[in-house]
């Protein structure tokens, strides 16, 4: 079949071709004859969770209480965007892209930023351009509320934003400007220091916060504030004390000793020990080393190096299993863990599944792996998941074998939840099981295989319900395709160039020359062409 | 052994004496062929393209791995829907390209069958030199340096003496060349990029423009259109690009291409050499390709009249002086 081509190549528009869905889909019929493409069928074969169910009728003009913001990017030039447009498809410019800062507790809006970035016209000692980077904050309707300044924002609590030096911070690690907690209503400062902050209580609504490193010291914690930025409580005497982590209201923080650099003369900040307090700050607990196990340990517990001998303990700092300090715990639940140990010497490693008394429960896997929600760090596993260089296992708490599936050269296998095994297989490709081992998504087909990201206003999650699979072209691997499936892992769109990002209505894609906004049926709601912002000459030589 | 990459050695002009057809390309994306829809079978068509094309010989199975510069991209995507026989949005998911310097590296090093591509700058010239690899490069079509300035300006022609005036700073108002009283922003381009190097090679020859500010001096093309568009809302910039990318690929409403000598650059003052600054752009693969591989069959393809007809119509110019 021979077409022919059109009479022109359409490139040098670089409006918004916003198109008329009616006339669309009058004129583009879906084909019907390809197997592996599934359009124009939402009801069957789209995404059915309620949170992204794509729409027959969807609705360019649906209403957000913050702009959805679409980047478009060329990969492999260090990300250089080459457009940003709005879910209306306005092409929204450098000066008016709006960040939305996101209440830390909430998840909800709290208001939105623009930053700045200009050229002074000044060479650096690199010999680069020195950019001056300003920002101002904007409520929810865009007005501005603060002017333009070398301060950044980001996200707070209540009314309250973080306000700080994050350029600064960039460059140095280090900075020396003003930091706090502002109120973005009121338009002032309610704590003065402050340059990070944690939650501490979610339900009373109290925050852990601390300062910044700076050159007059290291960073220190200052306390515990309430939602209205008022301190609660504070460290005790004179040490300084750096924040790590707070779990179920334990405090990790470490202390901090100054002392000169002579060869700088800087202050340099190092760490002696890390203590659990309490939120009064009476210290509970102190070792060399204490460490949230996050992902590891499940339950409460706590990881502990403390004159070399390391250890678990629990909420109560009772020991609940002792380790060699070169050996790693993977996983430990209470009953059962899973150790991981490399010979030094001959480099080769071994993951053993024990029981707490040290028992050999299995061994001689690759890897074991529990098979655990990955957001919750509670609940003990109910399985396993392993593999050697021949096979991928189901093991039950015992050791026991459940399922094996023959799976040679398997590179790496996680559980990614709701049922969903990921895998990539040396030098072929990734692909995906179900909990039984059956296969989902083939690693034969694909060489990469993900969750698409679910733009959110700027907050970009995970979308459970679209799985965005990428192959290189047989015999021409500098070509990529893309392709989404929904959750029954049947394709709902194919033949993309790049799939960016997704929404319930929208999935923001490069096609050849095109960029733009598609619905779940396939069809162009906004297009523009790639050309329109493109970076031209990112690399050592240059274009024509 | 005798280097096939030397112009003078191995050009063939090739001549078309078709009548031109001036396509304009805007507006012209939606509603073409079946472009509305992205998600139509590509899959289907890597999969279970027929193993005949327009070409003897080529399939899409074994189509050459095509490598060049950013602005050759449409005429490559129009060659492998032609070829193929895919709608041109399909063919364009076929294309990749290095850009200009790196496209030639990747034929010297076999990672690429054929370019499409501009020409190289001299330290890759010295590199392709340098190698054991033979090139056959030929001409396909041309493309001009062309001046951009804004809208709002009065001036539509300067002669190329004035130009280089303007880059070495003995103009410096827009009035003494038929504008605005205005101040002259001469915007350069970075001194390793392609434009530069064309601005110097067929301009300056030789003459050392002043030394541009950062803030006019863009790391980009299209940020130099941009720059010259928009810089300061005075209207009194002037930059410079090709005229492919700036009439197609990179257009802007408030800019205009001024008239070099009295004449304007278009598809035709450029082909016949007519417009005073021209450079030519080439197909080239390696001299060892076989008779019957599928990279010397699209050569030949495209250096062919019906190659020279594709050139013209996917809107360069093509040579025909």
């Amino acid at each position: 079949m021979i077409i022919v081509v059109g009479t022109a190549i359409s490139l040098c528009s670089c409006e918004n071709v916003k198109v008329d869905n009616g006339n669309l889909n009058s004129s583009v019929p879906v084909s019907e004859n390809n197997a592996n493409v599934d359009i124009g069928n939402s009801n069957s074969s789209v995404p059915v969770s309620e949170n992204n169910t794509p729409s027959a009728n969807n609705s360019t003009n649906k209403s957000y209480d913050f702009p959805q913001y679409f980047k478009f990017y060329e990969s492999g030039y260090g990300m250089d965007t080459i457009l940003v447009i709005d879910q209306n498809g306005n092409i929204i410019p450098k000066e008016k892209q709006f960040t939305v800062l996101y209440d830390i507790l909430t998840g909800k809006p709290q208001c939105q930023y623009i930053s700045k970035a200009e050229k002074t016209g000044e060479v650096n000692e690199f010999g680069g351009v020195t950019i001056k980077r300003t920002a101002a904050l904007f409520d929810k309707d865009g007005n501005q509320i603060s002017d333009y300044t070398d301060l950044n924002f980001s996200s707070g609590f209540g009314d309250l934003v973080l306000m700080r030096d994050g350029y600064g911070m960039e460059m140095s690690g280090q900075s020396d400007l003003p930091c706090g907690l502002w109120n973005y209503k009121t338009s002032k400062m309610v704590l003065e220091g402050v340059g990070n902050f944690q939650v501490y209580d979610a339900e009373k609504k109290q925050f852990i916060v601390s300062s910044l490193a700076s050159q007059e010291g290291p960073e220190k914690i200052i306390g515990i504030v309430d939602e209205t930025g008022t301190l609660i409580s504070s460290p005790k005497g004179d040490m300084n004390y750096s924040l790590m982590n707070v779990v179920d209201g334990m405090i990790l923080a470490n202390t901090v000793t100054e002392y000169k650099d002579q060869s700088s003369a800087a202050l340099v900040a190092k760490p002696e020990k890390t203590v659990v307090f309490s939120k009064d700050f009476e210290v509970l607990f102190e070792a060399d080393r204490i460490w949230f196990g996050y992902n590891t340990l499940y339950g409460d517990y706590i990881s502990v190096t403390n004159d070399n001998r390391s250890y678990i303990c629990d909420y109560n700092f009772n020991i609940c299993f002792e380790h060699a300090e070169s050996e790693n715990i993977n996983y430990f639940d209470g009953e059962i863990l899973i150790r991981f140990s490399r010979n030094s010497s001959t480099q080769e490693s071994n993951m053993t599944l024990c029981d707490i008394k040290s028992n050999v429960l299995t061994t001689n896997f690759t890897e074991i792996r529990p098979i655990v929600d990955p957001n919750d760090n509670k609940t003990p596993a109910e399985s396993f998941l392993a593999y050697d260089d021949k096979s991928i296992y189901i093991l039950n708490r015992k050791g026991e074998v459940l399922k094996t599936k023959p799976l040679p050269n398997i590179e790496y296998c996680t559980y990614l939840g709701d049922g969903i095994i990921s895998y990539r297989v040396n030098n072929i490709g990734e692909g995906m099981l179900d909990i039984n081992l059956n296969t989902l998504v083939d690693h034969n087909k694909y060489t990469s295989v993900s969750f698409a990201y679910l733009e959110d206003g700027g907050k970009y999650e995970t979308n459970y319900n679209v799985i965005k699979c990428t192959y290189n072209l047989p015999g021409n691997e500098r070509i990529k395709r893309v392709e989404l499936l929904d959750r029954s892992f049947k394709p709902i769109i194919t033949g993309l160039s790049e799939c960016y990002s997704t929404t319930k209505d929208f999935i923001a894609i490069k096609k050849g020359f095109s960029i733009g906004l598609i619905d779940y049926n396939g069809n162009w709601v906004h297009k523009y062409p790639i050309f329109s912002e493109l970076k031209m000459e990112d690399s050592e030589w240059s274009v024509y | 052994m005798e280097r096939v990459l030397n112009i003078n050695i191995i050009m063939k002009i090739i001549i078309v004496f078709f009548s031109i057809i001036v396509f304009t390309a805007c507006n012209t994306t939606q509603n073409t062929n079946n472009s509305d829809n992205p998600t139509s079978n590509a899959m289907q068509s890597e999969d279970n393209q027929g193993e005949s094309s327009k070409i003897d010989g080529i399939t899409a199975k074994n189509y050459p791995i095509v490598d060049g510069s950013t602005a050759t991209m449409p005429l490559m995507a129009a060659a492998y829907s032609e070829i193929i026989g895919v709608p041109l949005e399909e063919a364009e998911t076929f294309v990749e390209v290095s850009t200009t310097a790196p496209s030639w590296r990747n034929l010297l090093n076999y990672n690429v069958n054929l370019l499409i591509v501009y020409e190289a700058p001299e330290t890759v010239k010295q590199e392709i030199k340098d190698s054991n690899v033979e090139l056959e490069v030929t001409p396909l079509g041309r493309d001009g340096l062309v001046f951009l300035a804004n809208t709002e300006n009065k001036a539509n022609n300067l002669t190329q003496d004035q130009i280089k005036d303007i880059y070495t700073g003995k103009i410096t108002n827009w009035s003494s060349v038929g504008g605005n009283n205005e101040e002259i922003i001469p915007f350069q381009r970075d001194k390793e990029s392609g434009s530069q190097t064309l601005f110097e090679k067929l301009l300056l020859k030789g003459t050392k423009p002043m030394d541009a500010p950062t803030e006019l001096r863009p790391a980009d093309m299209g940020a130099l259109i941009d720059g010259v568009a928009y810089y300061d809302g005075s209207g009194g910039a002037i930059g410079y690009s090709v005229f492919y990318y700036a009439k197609e690929m990179y257009t802007k409403p408030n800019l205009k291409l001024l008239e070099v000598d009295g004449v304007a650059p278009s598809v035709e003052t450029i082909g016949s050499g007519k417009y005073p600054l021209v450079n030519d752009f080439y197909v080239a693969i390696r001299k060892d390709e076989p008779a019957d591989s599928p990279t010397r069959l699209l050569y030949n393809w495209l250096i062919s009249k019906e190659g020279a007809e594709l050139v013209k119509k996917t809107g360069y110019a093509p040579i025909t002086k």
